[in-house]
């Protein structure tokens, strides 16, 4: 289970101090599927930072397991992001001069003969066993963020954080990309941060963010209890 | 602020503009200290040292007394005002960069003394002038500090075999001179009348020209009186030979510069490239709202010229800075003072600036050629880049097991792999390119000493040896047998690529000892037969045959007729009677010749010389023999020649130069590495987004370090791996185009040459990984991800 008790995340603006982050809290369970929503500002990339070890609270802790953050070196944070997380940004962030499959085997834990057919398959799962060999910039936007989500999945994650994933993409392009990362909850826990609350409709839980803060929280029990009396 | 300045791009990126400025001051900087450095070492001693020409001239015979016709017509001339008899001999004054330059200690009469010393323009200051028949010397302090004597110190044969070589017997600094030109003045009377000397010394006329007539006296003893019988020495020939050693210099210094040339505008052509591409939309934005192409080329054309004036200026002044410390702690110390402003090494550094503008330019107008303003406003893509995805496209990738290699990404980028394996390589082999040649030039010519393997040598230093002498070293245990010689150098053989005439010895003996010597060395006829006793024959070794183009039958010594460019000048004639055959292996090669001892025994003319001793030991006793005669018979009055002494000789000099030249190289090696590491520091930043997204995937920034050192050590690697097949390629052609034609050789696998191409990849290494690490200390793969990076 991922907790984060008390997060707060302050930076200093000239000379006034901002809390981008402001004494949150919340857990994620196995295999649960968490989004958080929000105004540009709200805080909530920053919490995704937080809570995947991008960044150093200046508050409160963040704990994998009962493991905390707080206690582990530069080192440990690094090799557990790279062993138990995943990544889906805005951006894809894929390597230009790197082919799709190569993008996809370079979070792979071992880069062998092994993991070179799991990336195969992986993208062909997602649609795109005939553009392994293709250069990002051979690659429309919607292919390039799936082939960054096969990225994230290359190495089974136990969670994969997922920062506005559909953000540049059309709405239709934007759907079959949260399908797609939505269908990783078997294999483990899903977090994305999003403006769009319509991504967000297969959510175990809803995180609404205003000012650094959590203004309310609903599970999907509580949104379909809603929806149903509206 | 004009925005359109040229000037306004290299305000707003001050880091970059002066990492480029650096970079071409640095170039700069270092080439004006080679070829400065070089010069100062190895020229311009020449003529500080002998100067005094331009003061007055020498002229003496080949050999003997000087034809009193020839004394007769200079005095008759009306430009002479003074013809004065002198007699010299010649010492080595070693500069500050070890590099040792033949000098003149001139032999002057009493009466002559104050002449000379007027037209010099030389006082004494220190101490008293030379009594006629002492051993006197007095000296310009300069070469006194050279040489590093006071008043009251001897110049001895025994402290410095070679540079003193002709000293026979020592001489006392009595006096120090001070003026516009380096003289050293002994007695004339002392030379004359000591036996040691008679041989050694050069006896001829001093000739000082009426003011104002010095040029018409030069002509004269240039073009009248020179002759192969006569030779002068005047400030017009110092001039030519001055002119001649630099253009050797030149010869070597031209490729250097070119080699440096290329790889530093390669390395800005690349940054410039960088640059260029991320301004793109300005360019495209400047085109759209009209202006020109044309102007557009003009503008980034002067922006460079900007950066290459003020890096050049820069690197001017940072040499001429080092060139006055190193003038003021070492070359003034020793005597040779210099001006560190080199006006003859700015055409070697101007063409760096030249060739930076000249590609910008050239690059420039090929780009914008192409430029499509409304491509780069709408989609911030300029042509190159289009090229760039369509030769992707057609170049269809295969994926790689192993994307994060060290490899993938200059398999992906070769332009850019291109330009740093290209630059490396020519960095390497700039920083090589000496030590190249004077290794294979030293390897070359240790033939020379081959025929010392199996004999040592006792000569006699002006007198004949002393009996006892000769009967202590037969009487030596470890003695097989000793053979009287007279040991001459009727011959020089050349030694590539720009090394002097070395004599090549021969041993005047009995046909008997020759025979002896002939089956001792292992020698064979190739052609012809041994010399005849008695007669004027001599048998030559097939490489210096071949080096010279000799043949039996052919006459040396011929004094009209010489049978190469500056062969020694000999008594009389020699027929080359028989030619020995070519060693098997090369490095067993024995360059002796052998003449009959009898011959210059009995010659009228002076072939006779003091009897030396050719030594060969008891099997297994050549270390015990040489170790008893290098201490307890070399001595002032005799010289001892072993394997050994000779070959530290040889090594002395060769390290002393190689001192020299590492300290030059090194310079190079410096701009080398920081202009490569500073290359590849900006292709590492220009990949700030593969590197944070690799980071915010979990690799930490040791891995990431550690993989942009294994792709540095690939692009070193390859650069070395293209610089030493280079070197071999380029070995090979010396070899078997300039070495075998001249009948030597070199050993290839010599390991020196081919360890001074490693500091530069190591350099480069060091550096990058250093600037490299210290750059990822600040990645923060957040920023990069919200795109603040």
């Amino acid at each position: 289970m991922l907790q984060g008790e008390n997060l707060r995340l302050a930076y200093r603006d000239g000379d006034a101090t901002v809390d981008a982050v402001h004494d949150v809290s919340m857990a994620v369970a196995d295999h649960q599927f968490i989004g958080i929503l929000g105004p540009s500002g709200s805080g909530k990339s920053s919490l995704l930072y937080l809570l995947s070890g991008l960044r150093k609270p200046t508050g409160g802790e963040v704990y994998l397991d009962d493991r905390a953050y707080g206690k582990m070196s530069d080192r440990e944070r690094v090799a557990l992001r790279r062993r138990e997380f995943g990544f889906v940004f805005q951006q894809h962030f894929l390597i230009n001069y790197l082919t799709a499959q190569e993008n996809v085997m370079v979070a792979a834990p071992v880069q062998d003969k092994a993991h070179a057919a799991q990336a195969r398959a992986l993208l062909a799962d997602l649609g795109l066993g005939e553009k392994l060999h293709r250069f990002p910039y051979e690659l429309s936007g919607g292919e390039r963020q799936r082939v960054a989500i096969a990225r994230a999945m290359i190495h089974r994650p136990r969670i994969i954080f997922a920062d506005e994933p559909t953000g540049l993409l059309d709405r239709h392009t934007g759907l079959q990309v949260i399908a797609l990362l939505r269908a990783y909850r078997d294999q483990g826990s899903l977090i994305a941060v999003t403006h769009n609350p319509e991504i967000l409709s297969e959510a175990d839980l809803i995180i609404r963010m205003r000012d650094g803060q959590i203004v309310a929280m609903e599970d999907r029990v509580a949104r379909q209890t809603k929806e149903a009396a509206a | 602020m004009n925005p359109l300045s040229p000037l306004s791009y290299h305000r707003r990126h001050k880091r970059q503009s002066l990492m480029l400025t650096a970079l071409l001051a640095l170039a700069v900087m270092g080439l004006y200290l080679v070829l400065g450095v070089l010069l100062e070492t190895f020229i311009t001693p020449l003529y500080t040292v002998n100067r005094y020409l331009s003061k007055f001239s020498l002229v003496q015979p080949d050999i003997g007394a000087l034809d009193p016709a020839v004394v007769t017509q200079i005095r008759a001339n009306p430009d002479v005002a003074l013809v004065l008899p002198q007699n010299h001999v010649e010492i080595a004054v070693p500069n500050a960069g070890g590099v040792d330059t033949p000098f003149r200690l001139i032999g002057l009469q009493e009466a002559d003394v104050d002449a000379v010393l007027a037209q010099s323009g030389v006082a004494p200051v220190e101490g008293q002038l030379p009594q006629p028949g002492t051993n006197g010397l007095a000296l310009s302090r300069e070469l006194a500090t050279a040489l590093d004597l006071e008043i009251g110190d001897t110049l001895k044969r025994t402290e410095n075999n070679t540079g003193y070589a002709n000293i026979a017997s020592p001489l006392e600094l009595v006096g120090i001179l001070s003026g516009d030109v380096r003289l050293g003045i002994v007695s004339y009377e002392y030379l004359d009348n000591h036996a040691r000397y008679r041989d050694i010394a050069r006896y001829g006329v001093l000739v000082i020209a009426r003011p104002g007539h010095e040029a018409a006296v030069d002509d004269l003893l240039r073009q009248t009186i020179r002759s192969p019988r006569v030779e002068t020495a005047t400030y017009q020939l110092l001039r030519e030979y001055l002119a001649q050693s630099q253009a050797v210099l030149y010869r070597v210094g031209i490729p250097l510069v070119l080699l440096v040339t290329v790889a530093i505008t390669m390395v800005v052509g690349a940054i410039n490239r960088l640059a260029f591409m991320q301004r793109l939309t300005e360019f495209g934005t400047l085109y759209a709202v009209g202006h020109g192409k044309g102007w557009l080329v003009r503008r980034l054309t002067l922006e460079t010229a900007g950066l290459a004036l003020a890096g050049g200026t820069l690197g001017i002044l940072l040499a001429v800075g080092i060139m006055a410390l190193l003038n003021a702690a070492v070359y003034a110390p020793k005597g040779f003072a210099y001006n560190p402003f080199q006006m003859t090494v700015l055409p070697f550094v101007v063409p760096i600036l030249l060739a930076v503008i000249g590609f910008t330019l050239f690059a420039a107008v090929r780009a914008f050629r192409r430029m499509d303003a409304v491509a780069i406003v709408e989609r911030g893509a300029l042509s190159l880049e289009e090229r760039q995805t369509r030769s992707a496209a057609h170049v269809r990738a295969v994926s790689l097991t192993h994307p994060l290699a060290a490899t993938t990404f200059y398999r992906r980028h070769k332009g850019q792999a291109a330009v740093l394996i290209g630059a490396t390589a020519l960095m390497i082999v700039s920083t090589s390119l000496f030590v190249f040649g004077l290794e294979s030039f030293d390897d070359a010519r240790q033939p020379l000493l081959n025929h010392l393997r199996q004999v040592s040598v006792v000569a006699a230093n002006g007198l004949p040896l002393e009996p006892a002498t000769i009967a202590q070293v037969r009487a030596h245990p470890a003695v097989e047998r000793v053979i009287p010689a007279m040991l001459f150098s009727p011959l020089g053989i050349f030694v590539p690529p720009i090394a002097p005439t070395y004599p090549v010895e021969a041993y005047g003996v009995t046909a008997e000892d020759m025979a002896y010597l002939v089956e001792l060395y292992g020698l064979r006829l190739d052609a012809g037969r041994l010399p005849r006793p008695n007669s004027n024959e001599i048998v030559i070794p097939w490489t210096v045959a071949q080096n010279r183009g000799i043949q039996v039958g052919d006459v040396i010594g011929n004094r009209d007729h010489p049978v190469h460019l500056d062969a020694p000048t000999l008594p009389s004639e020699l027929v080359v009677s028989g030619v020995f055959a070519q060693a098997e292996d090369f490095t067993d090669d024995n360059w002796l010749s052998f003449m009959s001892l009898e011959f210059a025994e009995n010659h009228p003319d002076s072939w006779k010389v003091n009897l030396s001793l050719v030594i060969v030991p008891k099997t297994g006793q050549k270390a015990v023999l040489d170790g008893w005669l290098e201490s307890e018979i070399a001595g002032e009055r005799r010289l001892v020649f072993t394997y050994g002494n000779q070959q530290a000789l040889f090594r002395s000099q060769a390290s002393s130069l190689l001192l020299s030249l590492s300290l030059v190289e090194s310079i190079i090696a410096v701009v080398a590495a920081l202009a490569l590491a500073g290359l590849n520091y900006i292709f590492v930043t220009q990949r700030q987004a593969e590197l944070g997204v690799l980071s915010a995937l979990g690799l930490s920034r040791l891995q990431l370090v550690g993989r942009i050192v294994r792709e540095t050590l690939f692009t070193s690697g390859a650069a070395w791996l293209v610089a030493v097949l280079g070197g071999a390629v380029v070995l090979v052609g010396m070899q078997y185009g300039l070495f075998v034609p001249a009948g030597v050789r070199f050993n290839f696998f010599n390991p020196v040459p081919w360890l001074y191409t490693l500091p530069v990849p190591v350099a480069v290494l060091a550096v990058s990984a250093g600037a490299v690490g210290r750059a990822l200390s600040r990645l923060d793969p957040v920023a990069l991800i919200e795109g603040r990076a």
